[in-house]
């Protein structure tokens, strides 16, 4: 039995700052068991699609319909099941502890359990210890593991994640793959990401989508 | 030059009426400050957060009515206020309570304007996150005032150093009443006209070492928030 889609997508038509259309999708179904991989060039609207999904975008052509209902339709019961981590995340003022805690605020845990699950994730990133720190402090890459592990922490059904190994080094790569691959083996989050990086496509084991096959005739 | 030695011997003598009428400004203004400071939070946050229609209207409104001169505050809050006014009954017109409320009423624009300014120029990430989140509303409004502590600042010194140096509204809604509702600005104006100048330019050096203070603590605020 084939599993029903998770996004349903329809005739989504995407422009950018005027520079006309970046992509037409007539019609998209991104199902829940695999992880899916956004790749194109720069400029190819990778990021503008991860956007669309997560609703931050509104789409003036094309319907975008999360388990059959209309994004918009879901309110903030969308925005709890579904994180989106920016390439270049924001994190607030004060401590990766705190950042963490944000993350968890609409669950109902008693806070023995917020610790434990914010120092089990913050472990599984190889943040071990960094709780306390501020995050004035952290490079690109450590600032990347906190805003995923800000996501993770949620246990979304869903996460969009932008360029996920963009700034890491290669030993922060390793473990950032690894958390994938067990998110992804989990099978209770859907991961869909946008690189430039094919591996990461091959490594998570994911389904390709090139949305330059989607361009009008730009490439 | 005889003068301005007398204001300050005056100064340092520690006239206690000069001094009353200096705590007097600086309660009537903490007050309008605090109760502007808790609304305008409120109105500036939903402006920044909230999306709804004549949204951009009430923005050029609330802009618009920082140039209100503070004796049509004055003459506003007075009708109001006023023995045969809709308020009347309360019996405030020239009682600090008429101060503080029209002072709130002068400061509420500059408040909210100060602080939607200062909210708007976040990052737009900031706003990305906390929809994603999907948190209330009201922790959304907690996180952006935790991420703007210098603008929270910065529109409250301003604002109180506004409120300080008016006089329309103290004047009009407070009577000037000696140690009652007599502010620093009220009370150089009746002064300077009795030809109390030592006594007019004392609180006049006083009024300036307080403005400059504020603006001095605004300054660097501004300049620490720029740094970061």
């Amino acid at each position: 039995m084939t599993p029903k889609p998770l996004y349903k997508i329809q005739d989504l038509k995407v422009g950018f700052n005027g520079r006309g259309e970046l992509f037409h999708i007539p019609r998209l179904d991104i199902l829940s068991i695999d992880p899916v991989a956004v790749l194109g060039p720069n400029g190819s609207g990778k990021t503008t699609f991860l956007k669309a999904l997560s609703g931050l975008l509104d789409v003036p052509t094309g319907t975008i319909l999360y388990k059959d209902i209309f994004i918009r339709s879901y309110g903030k019961r969308y925005s709890q099941e579904v994180t989106y981590v920016h390439q270049h995340p924001y994190l607030f003022r004060g401590s990766v502890y705190w950042n963490l805690l944000v993350g968890l605020h609409p669950k109902a845990l008693t806070p023995e359990e917020k610790s434990y699950r914010i120092h089990h994730t913050l472990d599984c990133l190889g943040l071990s210890g960094y709780g306390e720190r501020n995050i004035e402090g952290l490079s690109g890459g450590e600032a990347y593991r906190v805003a995923l592990a800000r996501a993770l922490v949620r246990e979304p059904k869903v996460l969009l994640l932008d360029e996920p190994t963009a700034q890491a080094d290669s030993e922060a790569k390793k473990i950032i793959l690894e958390v994938l691959r067990q998110v992804a083996c989990k099978g209770s989050t859907t991961l869909i990401f946008a690189t430039h990086d094919k591996t990461l496509g091959e490594h998570l084991n994911a389904r390709i989508l090139r949305l330059e096959e989607f361009a009008p005739c730009r490439y | 030059m005889r003068t301005a030695l007398t204001a300050l011997k005056l100064i340092m003598s520690g006239n206690r009426e000069l001094f009353f009428t200096v705590g007097t400004s600086l309660i009537f203004s903490f007050f309008s400050t605090l109760f502007a400071g808790i609304f305008g939070l409120l109105i500036a946050t939903i402006f920044t957060l909230e999306k709804f229609p004549l949204r951009g209207f009430l923005i050029s409104l609330v802009t618009s009515l920082m140039a209100v001169p503070t004796v049509v505050v004055g003459l506003v809050v007075y009708s109001l206020i006023s023995r045969t006014g809709p308020l009347g009954s309360l019996g405030w017109l020239f009682t600090p309570y008429a101060v503080v409320l029209g002072q709130s009423i002068f400061a509420l624009p500059i408040v909210i304007s100060y602080l939607w300014g200062g909210f708007s120029k976040l990052d737009i990430r900031f706003f990305e996150t906390i929809q994603t989140i999907g948190c209330s509303f009201f922790y959304k409004c907690v996180l952006t005032w935790r991420e703007s502590p210098t603008v929270l600042v910065n529109a409250l010194l301003s604002s109180f150093g506004r409120v300080l140096s008016e006089v329309g509204i103290s004047m009009m809604l407070g009577g000037n009443i000696r140690w009652y509702t007599r502010t620093m600005t009220t009370a150089i104006a009746l002064e300077t006209t009795r030809g109390e100048y030592e006594y007019a330019l004392a609180l006049g050096i006083l009024l300036l070492l307080l403005a400059m203070g504020i603006n001095t603590l605004t300054l660097r605020m501004v300049q620490q928030r720029e740094a970061a």
